[in-house]
Formats: C-alpha cells, sequence, structure tokens
C-alpha cells in the first residue's frame, strides 16, 4: 500500500513532470535535427512523434496533471484555480489524443467532372482486389504485428482467394518493361530473342511478314549505349548502292555500302534520346556525278535530290540502296528501347519506347486479360522505292488533274495549245501532260533540249502542235527563249553557274538582270525567261531552221512557254505526307496483287508485345517521402498458386494488374477510407498575376453531398480557403494537375477532421486561460493579504 | 472626485491606450482588405435540365446549366425528332425592346473517339458563316472545365447585315472520360452514355452591344453547363 502511495505521489509530482517535460525536449530537438539531416519530414516523425514512445510521454502527461489535481483532494476553495488550469490541460491532452486514435486524416485525387468519397491515408499500404464481376475493388491494409513486421496474411476471401505477403523492400525502381524482358526480346508470335552485348552484330532470328515470295527480314536484338553508332553499322550491313542511267537504265555500279566504293558515300543518322532519329540522309558523290543528296526518312524518302543545281532537273543517273531488311530492337543501359528498321529499299524507320514515357498501350478487357503495346511499322507489301515513289507522285499529279473536268478556256495559253493537240490526235490531255513534265524533269535542262529524242506517245502529239493561235511576241519569245537556252544550258550542265554561263554566251541584258537580288540561280534563270518574254516584241525576228517542224524542236518551244507561265513539274507538285505517299503507293500500283489480298497486303507490319512491370530492390534513402516500397505476393485458389511482384501506387490510379489467368486485378496502393461527404469537381482553375504566367492563386468549385442527409452544397475553395462542414471535416485545396494527354483537370483535396477540436480541445484552452488569470488574481491577492 | 481619478487614470495609461488603439486601427484596416465583396450568383438565377438526343425512341436529361432568370427558354417538341444534329436540343432567348440574342445548345454523339470532329473545324465553320469577319476582332481561347475541354470562339463581323458578335464554346468530353464512357459494356444498361459523351456547342448570337451587355451573364452559363450524371470513375 505504501509502494502504491509512493509511485501515486510520484506520478503527480513535479519531479514526474519535470522528467517528462524533459524526455519531449529530447525527442523535439532529435525531431528537428533528424529532419533537417534527412530532409524528411516522414522520417523525422516516424522516429519521433509518430513513435510508440511518445504517446507513451503523452499519456504520462495525461497522469501526471490528473494525479497532481487528485493530489489535492479534498478539495477547498482555493484549489479552484490550480484544478481549473489543470482540467484545462487534461481536456487539450485528451483531444490530442482522440485526434490521434478516431481523427481523419488523408487525400483525395478528383479529376474534373468526376467525384468521390474516399479518401486515402498517407503512408498506409493496401492491396486492392477487384474481380471480373466485382464493381468495386476491396482493399486489404496490410498490417503490422507488435514486432513491428507485417501481418503474412493479407486476404483470405470467402471464394477461397488467399493473399500472403512473402517479401516487403522498402524501396524499389519500378519500369514498364516494353520489347525487352530481361536477357531477352520479346515479340508476339515469335519464340524470345537473346539479346546480345554491344559490338555482336549478329542476327538474332528472321522474319517473313507477308507469305509469298517478299523478303525475309533480319531481327537484331542488342544492348549498347551508342545507338546512333550501332544504327549506322547495321545499317552498313548486307546493303549495296546501285547506280544506274536514267534514261536506259544501265546498272553502272552495284557495290555494297561496307566495302569500298567509288566516290563517297556519308550516311548520317542524327539521334535524339527523346525520339530516335528522324532526319537520316545519305549523300552520294560518285566519280563522275554530282553530289546526290537521299533522305532516308521522311516524305522525301529515297528521292535523289539535287541540290545544286535543282533548276536542271533530276540527275541523268540515280541511285538506290538495295538491301536486306532488317529490324533491330536495342535496349541501352537505362532500359529505353529503340525499335529500328530498314526496309529492302533503304528507308529508316526508329521508334523510342523509353522507360518513363510510354505513349500509349492496349488494355485487354479493361486489364484482366493484361496489357501490350502495339506499334506499326511505315512498310507494307507493295514495292515503294524510288521508282516506284516517283510514279506514285506523277500518279497524284494525274489524280489532282483529273479531279474536275478541264475546260480549255481555263487553261494558261502553253497548256491550251497542248491542249489542242492533244484533241487533235485524241489523246488524253492530263496523262499526256504529266508525261511530258515527268520526262522533261527526266532530261535535265531548264527548258527541254530539241537533241533528246521524244517517246513515240509523246511524239505524235508534238508533232500536231500549232502555234497559229499564240500571239506573235509570245512566240518570238520561245523562240527566242529555246534559241538562249540551247546555248547555255550545255554550259550550265559542264559546272557552270547560270550568270557564268550568261556571260561567256554574250547576253546584252546581264546587267539588268545584275540588279536585282536574287536569292539563288533558279530564281535568276526565272527572270531571265521573263526578261526575254518581255523584251521579245525588241527583238529581231528568230531565225528559221530546217528541224523547225520536229516534234523534238515544239517540245523546246512549248517547254519555253511553261516556263514563262512557271509550269515546271517541281514548281506545281506538291510532295504528299508519308501516309499520303502509301495511299499513293497503293492507288498506283493496285494492280498488283489479286483483290483478295490486296488490302492486306497495304496494311503497315503491325508488331506487338506484351507490357509488364519490371522491379528492382534498391537501397532505400533517408528520405522515406521518396522511397517506393515493394511486396511479393504468393496469391492462391484452390489448385491455382501465383507469385506477383507489386510496387506501391502512391495515388492509387496506375495499372491493376492480373492474377490467375485474368480473374482478379490487384494493386498495391495506399488504404483508401470512405468518408460522410462526396465531392464533385466542377472547375479547377490557376489564377495568374497580372500579365504573368506565374501562378497568384489556385481555386476549386466543388459540389459537396452530404451523403447520410442528402444535402447538396457548392463550394468554391482555394489555397488559403479551407471549407469545414458542420461535424468537423475540413477540405484543404494541396494541388492542381494540368491537363495533359487526359484533357481534364485533376486536383489532390487534403481532407482531415478533428473529432474533439470543439468538444475538448478549444474548450480545454478556453478553461486553461480561465485557470491562469484566476492563478494570477489568486496569487495577487495573497500577496495583498 | 471620480472625474478627476479617471483622468487620472488616462494620464497613468495613456501610452498603453495610444498603443491599443493604434493595433486595434491596424487589425481593422487588415480586416477591411481582406473581407470578400459579397456576391450573389445564385440571385437571379436557377439550375435547369437539359435533355439530349433521341436514344431508342426516348430523351434523358443529360445535362444541367444555371440560368438567369429572365432568359426565355425554347425546347424542342416532345414529337419533334431531334436526330437531326442541325436541330438545337435547347435554346435560351433574351429579348428586349427589338434586340435579341439567340443561345442555342447543339450535341453531336459519337461511336469512338476518332469519329469526333475537332474543334478547330467547328470554329472554322463558325467563322465562315460572317460574311465579313476582321481577324483583330477574332479570339478563340483554349477552354478547361467540367470534364470538358475544348474552345471559346469570339467574333465581331457582319453577319445578316448586321454587326453582330458570335460567343462560341465548342465542348468535347476530356479523353480520360471518354474512354470511360466508351467502355461500358452495354449501351442498353447506362443508355445516357452515349449521350454524355456527345460533344456540345454553346452559341449566341445577337447585335454586339447588346452581347456585349450580357456577355458576363452568357459566360456564366457557359461555365456552370455540365452533366447532370457525375462522370464514372475507376478507382
Amino acid at each position: 500500500m505504501k509502494a502504491i502511495r509512493l509511485i501515486y505521489h510520484f506520478l503527480g509530482s513535479v519531479y514526474f513532470a519535470l522528467l517528462l517535460i524533459a524526455a519531449v525536449a529530447i525527442y523535439v530537438v532529435a525531431g528537428t535535427f533528424l529532419e533537417s539531416i534527412t530532409q524528411s519530414h516522414r522520417y523525422a516523425a516516424l522516429f519521433t512523434y509518430e513513435s510508440p514512445v511518445f504517446g507513451v510521454l503523452l499519456w504520462g502527461f495525461f497522469i501526471n496533471i490528473l494525479f497532481a489535481a487528485t493530489r489535492r483532494w479534498p478539495f477547498r476553495v482555493r484549489h479552484v484555480p490550480f484544478l481549473t488550469t489543470h482540467l484545462g490541460l487534461l481536456m487539450i491532452l485528451a483531444g490530442v489524443l482522440m485526434k490521434h486514435y478516431f481523427g481523419v486524416q488523408g487525400s483525395m485525387h478528383i479529376t474534373e467532372g468526376s467525384g468521390s468519397h474516399e479518401i486515402f491515408a498517407q503512408n498506409s499500404y493496401a492491396v486492392s482486389i477487384q474481380g471480373r464481376n466485382d464493381p468495386t475493388p476491396k482493399h486489404y491494409p496490410l498490417e503490422k504485428t507488435i514486432s513491428g513486421r507485417y501481418n503474412p496474411l493479407i486476404a483470405n476471401r470467402s471464394d477461397g482467394l488467399s493473399l500472403r505477403l512473402a517479401e516487403f523492400h522498402p524501396h524499389t525502381a519500378e519500369w514498364l518493361s516494353t520489347w525487352v524482358k530481361g536477357s531477352s526480346a520479346m515479340l508476339a508470335g515469335l519464340k524470345p530473342l537473346p539479346m546480345e552485348k554491344e559490338g555482336h552484330l549478329i542476327p538474332a532470328g528472321k522474319i517473313r511478314f507477308y507469305q509469298g515470295d517478299f523478303p525475309v527480314w533480319d531481327i537484331y536484338a542488342l544492348r549498347t549505349d551508342d545507338i546512333a553508332e550501332t544504327i549506322h553499322k547495321l545499317y552498313l550491313k548486307n546493303a549495296n548502292l546501285v547506280v544506274t542511267r536514267r534514261d536506259t537504265g544501265e546498272e553502272l555500279l552495284n557495290s555494297p555500302l561496307e566495302g569500298k566504293v567509288r566516290g563517297t558515300i556519308k550516311l548520317s543518322f542524327p539521334f535524339s534520346p527523346g525520339s530516335g532519329c528522324n532526319d537520316s540522309i545519305c549523300t552520294f558523290a560518285i566519280e563522275g556525278t554530282d553530289v546526290i543528296d537521299m533522305p532516308l526518312q521522311g516524305n522525301m524518302a529515297l528521292q535523289n535530290i539535287n541540290l545544286a543545281t535543282p533548276y536542271l532537273g533530276n540527275f541523268p543517273l540515280t541511285a538506290d540502296i538495295v538491301r536486306t531488311p532488317l529490324l533491330a530492337v536495342i535496349e541501352n543501359s537505362h532500359h529505353d528501347v529503340y525499335l529500328v528498321a530498314f526496309d529492302q529499299y533503304g528507308k529508316v524507320w526508329t521508334h523510342p519506347f523509353l522507360k518513363d514515357k510510354l505513349e500509349s498501350f492496349i488494355s485487354y478487357d479493361d486489364g484482366f486479360s493484361g496489357y501490350s503495346v502495339r506499334v506499326d511499322l511505315p512498310f507494307n507489301a507493295y514495292p515503294s522505292g524510288r521508282k516506284e515513289r516517283e510514279n506514285a507522285l506523277a500518279f497524284h499529279l494525274l489524280q489532282q488533274l483529273n479531279q474536275e473536268p478541264i475546260e480549255e478556256k481555263k487553261l494558261s495559253p502553253p497548256l491550251q495549245i497542248l491542249w489542242r493537240a492533244t484533241e487533235k490526235v485524241k489523246v488524253n490531255f492530263p496523262e499526256t501532260l504529266v508525261a511530258f513534265l515527268v520526262y522533261w524533269d527526266n532530261n535535265s535542262g531548264w527548258l527541254y533540249s530539241q537533241d533528246v529524242p521524244l517517246p513515240s506517245s509523246l511524239e505524235k502529239v508534238f508533232g500536231a502542235i500549232d502555234w497559229s493561235g499564240v500571239a506573235k511576241e509570245d512566240l518570238q519569245g520561245c523562240q527566242w527563249a529555246q534559241l538562249l537556252f540551247s546555248m547555255i544550258d550545255p554550259l550550265m550542265k559542264e559546272k557552270m553557274t547560270p550568270s557564268e554561263a550568261l556571260k561567256q554566251s554574250g547576253w546584252p541584258l546581264m546587267s539588268l538582270l545584275e540588279k536585282n537580288k536574287m536569292q539563288d540561280d533558279e530564281e535568276l534563270l526565272t527572270l531571265l525567261t521573263q526578261q526575254i518574254f518581255a523584251a521579245s516584241t525588241s527583238f529581231p525576228p528568230a531565225p528559221n531552221s530546217d528541224d523547225d517542224v520536229l516534234p523534238e524542236k515544239q517540245a523546246a518551244l512549248l517547254s519555253a512557254y511553261l516556263r514563262a507561265y512557271s509550269i515546271h513539274l517541281k514548281t506545281i507538285v506538291e510532295y504528299p505526307s508519308e501516309e499520303e505517299m502509301y495511299s499513293l503507293l497503293y492507288a498506283s500500283q493496285s494492280n498488283l496483287f489479286a483483290n483478295d489480298i490486296a488490302e492486306a497486303y497495304a496494311k503497315p507490319i503491325s508488331l506487338e508485345t506484351s507490357l509488364v512491370a519490371t522491379h528492382e530492390s534498391i537501397p532505400p534513402g533517408n528520405k522515406l517521402e521518396d522511397n517506393i516500397p515493394k511486396v511479393l505476393l504468393y496469391v492462391s485458389q484452390g489448385e491455382h498458386k501465383q507469385a506477383i511482384s507489386l510496387a506501391y501506387d502512391p495515388s492509387g490510379v496506375g495499372l491493376k494488374w492480373p492474377i490467375l489467368d485474368g480473374k482478379y486485378l490487384l494493386r498495391f496502393q495506399p488504404l483508401y477510407k470512405e468518408i460522410p461527404y462526396h465531392i464533385r469537381l466542377r472547375q479547377a482553375r490557376q489564377i495568374n498575376y497580372a500579365n504573368s504566367a506565374q501562378a497568384f492563386s489556385y481555386e476549386a468549385d466543388l459540389i459537396i453531398t452530404d451523403r447520410s442527409k442528402g444535402i447538396v452544397t457548392e463550394k468554391t475553395i482555394s489555397m488559403n480557403h479551407v471549407y469545414e462542414t458542420w461535424d468537423g471535416y475540413r477540405f484543404y485545396l494541396s494541388s492542381i494537375a494540368t491537363p495533359s494527354d487526359s484533357g481534364a483537370k485533376r486536383i489532390q483535396i487534403v481532407v482531415n477532421r478533428d473529432p474533439a477540436k470543439y468538444y475538448m480541445t478549444y474548450p480545454g484552452a478556453i478553461i486553461l486561460s480561465c485557470g491562469i488569470v484566476m492563478l494570477f488574481v489568486y496569487l495577487a491577492r495573497r500577496r495583498e493579504s | 472626485m471620480k472625474s478627476h481619478s479617471f483622468l487620472r487614470i488616462l494620464v497613468k495609461f495613456k501610452r498603453q491606450i495610444l498603443y491599443n488603439s493604434c493595433c486595434l486601427l491596424f487589425v481593422f484596416t487588415l480586416a477591411g482588405c481582406s473581407s470578400e465583396q459579397p456576391h450573389d450568383k445564385n440571385m437571379s438565377t436557377n439550375v435547369q435540365e437539359i435533355k439530349g438526343r433521341d436514344y431508342n425512341g426516348e430523351r434523358f436529361a443529360i445535362y444541367r446549366a444555371r440560368v438567369p432568370n429572365h432568359w426565355i427558354r425554347h425546347d424542342p417538341l416532345p414529337n419533334e425528332s431531334l436526330t437531326d444534329t442541325t436541330k438545337a436540343i435547347c435554346e435560351f432567348v433574351i429579348n428586349e425592346e427589338d434586340q435579341i440574342i439567340r443561345i442555342a445548345i447543339h450535341n453531336f454523339s459519337s461511336d469512338s473517339i476518332d469519329q469526333r470532329i475537332p474543334a478547330m473545324a467547328q470554329v472554322t465553320r463558325w467563322q465562315r458563316q460572317f460574311q465579313s469577319l476582321s481577324p483583330t476582332d477574332t479570339s478563340i481561347i483554349p477552354q478547361v472545365f467540367n470534364g470538358y475541354n475544348g474552345l471559346l470562339f469570339k467574333g465581331i463581323g457582319r453577319l445578316n447585315d448586321q454587326e453582330t458578335l458570335v460567343m462560341g464554346w465548342i465542348l468535347q468530353i476530356a479523353p480520360v472520360h471518354y474512354r470511360v464512357f466508351s467502355q461500358s459494356p452495354n449501351e442498353q444498361v447506362n443508355p445516357h452514355f452515349r449521350e454524355s459523351r456527345a460533344d456540345v456547342t454553346i452559341k449566341a448570337v445577337g447585335p454586339k452591344e447588346f452581347m456585349e451587355e450580357h456577355s458576363d451573364e452568357i459566360i456564366n452559363f457557359a461555365n456552370s453547363f455540365e452533366l447532370i450524371e457525375e462522370i464514372p470513375t475507376h478507382s
């Protein structure tokens, strides 16, 4: 009894109070230092304010104050101030303890237009399980035992599903694996392809995408950090450069790119980690030829571009790449994957699949049948080399000309001449025009050269050309232009610039031309042609010759007339987009395959692979907020057993992963808890400072429905404007996420409720204040007396 | 005697009184600065429900908006077919003396997200309806609210030989919500889903000055336009 009395007196003594105050002070100091060192509030909170020892200290205070008051028994009037003060303190402490045990603290995420009545508690762990027929998922918390470890049994459901915790890792790195899983590249329909290390350019397999006589693709699976260099090396493998004469088709060169080629070849694959290669280009300078640029990507892909002398039309030689088509899956050390493909014509395609930035994926059956990634390679079974592309462009032009019936009166004068000739020999006008423009472009020169014989189809038309309806000055302009360019075109072909060629030919109006500031040689030639037509009346009549009646001469005169009106293949054809080009290639070769397979062969090559989450356990950091825990779960239902690894999804809105052949979906997330209010977000907005993009405030318009009473309230909350319900639920706007791909803004609201605030904490504070005042008054009176 | 002692107290505590008065004045000034202007948006408005187009012979109330009390509402007749999307699902009129503003609401259902007409195409169509439209009097402002995103088009120009202000909203349900509405296994279960994911246009047309007078209430009306049923979410 004496011992109990001693303990009672000690617990209510000032010594115990000092002991508690000292312990709390040490805790607070330790908490401050821990937070400062680790930069983690959660770390400090976990080891101080949220630790069980701190809870014991609070209870110690409660007992100390209670016993200190009861020690005064039997109470006298003079005890009133002392007892009032201690009652106030006890009420405040009771309020703190009640908030700790029965309070609500959590966050909710809401997207504009939708709502929620669930909050998730920060730092809580639960596994969400959703069955195929469950309208809503069920959440099973991970509970700690007295020993501080997590209870291994998470769920044991009535449907026989059992969930056990096998491992808990405090920190993990998670990424979504696409084409590479572990040590293999995985493509749906193919066996796993082993990943080769840097430097081993050995095909991992072969694949044929279309049945029949189509090329077989080499597949490479590589791991390297020098992706641009690897693409370059891969491109050189099994690739030949073929140079032919454009007019006769005679093959002049067929040499492997890897070996020594006459002249120079420069391959460029500008690589960006975020987008792969976008402007790959091949530049050739074969002995005796000009520099030919051949883009390997984009809408101009595989065209032989004459950058030096575009006004002279196409090169007399053509360059093509003939290669074994290739598909490569390349992964770097950051686990970013790049798909690279070269078709048999050397066209390049790359696509990045970045670890942290997956553009899109397919969800089968809402995720119950898993997820996958699909990509369409812009290649199909239809031939799509340079020649086919040139033909497709001509076809495109023909399609445009055939869109509306052509009326002679609406045509420009040079086209009227051609129109009348086609009518005379009864041939199709658009086809003749396109055929001539293409033929002219292929037989280089500013004007068509009368030395180049016309094909028989065009010869007949040009033989029927009649200039009788043409104004005299126009005809004279055509004749003088043809005469002049028949002199300077050969000089320009011998690498002379137009200015040099004109000076050498003694063109008398050169000084007038030079007065104009011209951007390029093409502009100078256009101006020159217009100059000749403008001054044609001042010229003497053009000399007649015996070959004036030849169709080639007529073609040359007409080409001069067309140039005067800026009509040339390069000026009127618009390069279609890559997608349009594939449609044109299909349309221009529509008779290539039988009807039943034509459409299937026109579809792009489609590749697919499953999407899986890959986890890598890493040492946890002191900043606990940045740690992402991972659990390994054993799932069983009857005979079916499965292990699954899940990384923590702190916002609880990420992917759910299927288990047991798609019977259930699982997600490791915070524990959700329902509150008695349903919050619907109408609009969230950022209010900026005037004339600035800097946020001044954030606001959210909410519709708050009391779920038990059905009362609806419309409120606007902002950063400094908290909404509190009658029963103490407080809603605080924490953040607004700007709309991205989802197209809708999303807010985070922090919800908390202190159940004892109005009954304990605040009245306790008032009583404490009164008690302190009373103590002072009592002491003053005692001193006076 | 009493007044004498009161004066003595005043003299004794004059510094404290002065200090306290300053503090009180400062507190009142701050309180005056921070007090919000009283405003009551609901004073002259009421929430009205708007039905969508016919679905299996029925029309469901899909939308709601806060409508000023003085607006006159015209609904299509119950026996009138609304399958023609050129017909408005609801129209409001603001009529004062000879001046009139018409606010027409249309919706355009779609079966997939790719079928939706781009918002800019609708703006272009509205621009073409003008006889003349100055680019300087035209603005296109992105809009994101109530689960919709889209554009607000404002244009002043000549329409029917009159200087007219057009304010038009093109609202498309956000892709994240569209996917939810499309995932419904059976539209018969949720017949309003097809209408809920429909694009909506709200177009107000009227004489320039008259429109400017009422532009605030038209904007408030458009901003309050929302689906009655909350957009479901996957948790």
